[in-house]
Parts: C-alpha cells; structure tokens; sequence
C-alpha cells in the first residue's frame, strides 16, 4: 500500500496493520508518488498496484498520475477517504465529490457509502482494474462508511488471474485468413502482451511466422536482440504496410471500441493503428508535411519466411 | 513570509528554486517536528497508537533551498529564533528557518474538522 497519511482513511492502515496478512505500507511524500509506484508494482509484478490516498487534495494531487496509468492501461486501484454523508455540501474538511474528477481517466469510479458493503466494492475494484482492458479503478467511501461497523459476507480471498482466457477461435481464425492475405505483414506487441502473461506465445508466433516485429512499451524484451525488430523508421514501415496487427499494442482507452464491424479487416486497419499511434496517421495526412523517407530499416529481412 | 510545516515542504519545496530563479527573497519558516501532527495525534486518539504518520526528525530543508541558491540555518532552541529571522530578513536570497519542533506536541484543536 502506497499512501500519505490521512485521517479520512485511518480505518485502512489499521487494517493493514492488524489484518491476517502483513501488508507492507510506504508512506510518501506527495499523493502523485504514491500512485505512480503502484503502477510501477503492477508493471514489474504484473498484479494490481494499490494507492490509498485521503480526501480531498490527496486524491486531486493523484490524479496526473491516475492518468498515466489510464493511458498505459497498468491495473492499479486508488482508494480514498472522502467527507461525511450526513453533512454533504456543507463544507467538511477536503469536502469535494471526487469521481466526477477521476471518471475520465479511470475504467470506473465511484463512492460506497455503506460499511457492510465496502469489502464487496473493493473487491470489485480489484477485479475490474485486471479484467482486460486492463486499467486503473478509483473507490471512494464515505466517512460513516469507513469508520462503520457491519456485518458482511468477505468475498472469497482469492487473487484475481492475471492472465486472460484464450482468445475465441473464430478470433484466431479470422486473424489468420488476414495473415494469409497480407502483402507485408508486421506483428506489433505492445504492453498488454507482457501483463496479460502472453510473452511466450508472442515470440512464438513472432518466429514460426517469421513476422517482422515492432515490439513497443513493455514488449521490449519479448523478443531477444538480434531478432527481426522493427525499432526504426516505424511510420515509413507502417506506410509501406497494408495492414498491422494491433497484438496487445493497444493501450490506450480510445482504442477499446474502435473495432468496428463495418471497417474492413474488423478494425485492424490504419484506422485502428491511428486510435493509438496517433502521430502515424497525422503523417500520413494529406497536406502535412511528410517526413523524410529513409530506407525502411525492415525491407531486408521483414518478407515472411513463407506464405 | 512564508509559514509552512515539514510535510508541506514535501509538496512545493522544490519551488524554493523558482524563488532563486526570479530573485524573491523569500523568508520561509518551516516547523519542522518530523510528523504529520494532524495525523499522528488523532491516529492515537482512535487507535492508541499511530502508523504511516512519521517524517525524518530534524530532516535539513534549510540545506534543500542552499542547494538550490538561497540560505537557511537550523534552529534547534527557542532563543535561537529571533535572530535567525533576523538573519533570514537580512539575507537578499530566499531563505529557509528550519524550527525543529517535539513531535509529542499535539497540535491544539477544539474540533474535528469533520
């Protein structure tokens, strides 16, 4: 637990110091820290990063970095104390209604305002932060909720699975037949292919079907050095290709409803490559300026093995 | 002049070298009593004990704004105050007074706030 002390949420390090399991606490110096540390944890450990945070200007100081894990789609949930219920609007300490604050760049934030409900609320935190795609997920609860006293059922202590189900078959089907018709393929693997444990199969496919790979985020390192990387050049790559595979690149939060049934390839078209490489698309605009075109640093080695 | 406590400092003392940069010279007094006071106390008051509510004791935020252009000192003694704002008012540069203050003081308060 990352946090900043605050009476507002005491109820929680109380718990965390006397709970069945030792939860280890560093407190900071400023709220933006502590939720970038929980997305450090939850890319290096590949479970949920946790902040905890107090009303008020605990959780508006955390919200730059609230947005950095939105746009890097890193599971991390942010919890924070917030002004009584039964005095609302009459200017409590740090009084301030924060999940209109925090929704833009959250996959959801809401309030609890019972007690015997808060264990269900964080628990779904949880798991809606590690259901892809993966993201941060902002609870506050109230003051009579978290200093309270309920009877509840606990929801089963079970960790969340890190990893996704397998992909549908008629998923894997149509990807193939887009595959097989591809001029000049390139397979692009981005954060998503290491926190939702897919490196292996990702190499995998990058070597039996001898793709060029243009590895991105956290996907560097997928793939050992030497192999065909795509690391320069990309847009004229990307110029010169019909169509990419978004493999996991997908990280930002436009992109989850662009799939779109009506564009051809269902999405995985420049249109879906633009939702997030914006600055390849811009380029490719009719009456910007276009860079200047240098050999694509994959056209010797990017022709697929065999098709 | 600047009033602000050493968890304060941890927010904006970066700042001093904006300070440095536009010539203010600012004086700034920090009470400096290794702790979030409005934390520690009331943690104890609910709990009987604290947690999370620490800070280094006499941390050197006087030497934080000389590393970046201004001045300051420590001050460990009452008597000592006075002239040290004497000094800071004098200085041209901003200018840190590090007033180590007891953590076992509770900040006085009739309310909760809440």
């Amino acid at each position: 637990m990352f946090t900043l002390s605050g009476g507002h949420v005491f109820p929680l390090y109380d718990a965390a110091v006397k709970g069945g399991q030792p939860l280890r606490l560093v407190d900071v110096r400023h709220e933006q820290t502590a939720v970038f540390a929980a997305e450090a944890t939850a890319r290096l450990t590949r479970a949920p990063g946790l902040a905890v945070v107090t009303a008020g200007p605990g959780v508006t100081n955390s919200v730059s970095a609230v947005t950095t894990a939105w746009q890097n789609g890193v599971p991390l949930v942010l919890l924070a104390g917030r002004a009584p219920d039964y005095r609302w609007g009459a200017g409590s300490l740090q009084e301030i209604d924060h999940p209109p604050l925090l929704a833009p760049v959250t996959k959801r934030a809401w309030t609890e305002h019972e007690a015997a409900k808060v264990a269900g609320s964080v628990d779904e935190a949880f798991r809606l932060a590690m259901t892809p795609h993966r993201g941060p997920v902002f609870l506050d609860i109230s003051l009579e909720a978290i200093y309270g006293q309920a009877e509840a059922d606990l929801p089963a202590a079970d960790v969340p699975a890190p990893f996704t189900a397998p992909p549908a078959a008629e998923d894997i089907s149509r990807i193939a037949a887009l595959l097989r018709a591809a001029r000049r393929p390139v397979l692009v693997l981005g954060s998503d292919v290491w926190l939702g444990g897919a490196e292996e199969e990702a190499r995998r496919a990058a070597e039996e079907l001898g793709l060029p790979v243009i590895a991105n985020g956290q996907a560097r390192g997928v793939l050992p050095g030497g192999q065909r990387h795509v690391s320069r050049d990309r847009s004229g790559c990307s110029r010169r290709r019909r169509w990419s595979s978004g493999t996991g690149a997908i990280s930002s939060r436009s992109q989850a409803s662009t799939s779109s049934p009506d564009v051809p390839g269902g999405g995985w078209t420049r249109d879906r490559t633009a939702a997030w490489a914006p600055g390849w698309a811009t380029r490719s605009q009719p009456g910007w300026p276009a860079r200047p075109r240098r050999s694509c640093c994959c056209s010797a080695t990017a022709r697929p093995a065999s098709r | 002049m600047l009033l602000l406590g050493d968890g304060a400092a941890g927010f904006s003392l970066m700042d001093a070298d904006t300070l440095v940069r536009h010539r203010l010279p600012v004086v700034i007094v920090c009470g400096n009593n290794g702790a979030w006071g409005l934390e520690k106390h009331p943690m104890r008051a609910v709990y009987g004990y604290d947690v999370l509510a620490d800070l280094q004791p006499g941390c050197r935020y006087d030497e934080v704004v000389r590393a970046l252009g201004g001045a300051g000192e420590l001050v460990t003694s009452p008597a000592e105050i006075a002239p040290a704002l004497r000094r800071a008012l004098a200085a041209n540069v901003p200018y840190l007074v590090n007033v180590v203050t007891d953590p076992e003081i509770a900040y006085p308060r009739s309310t909760t706030g809440v």
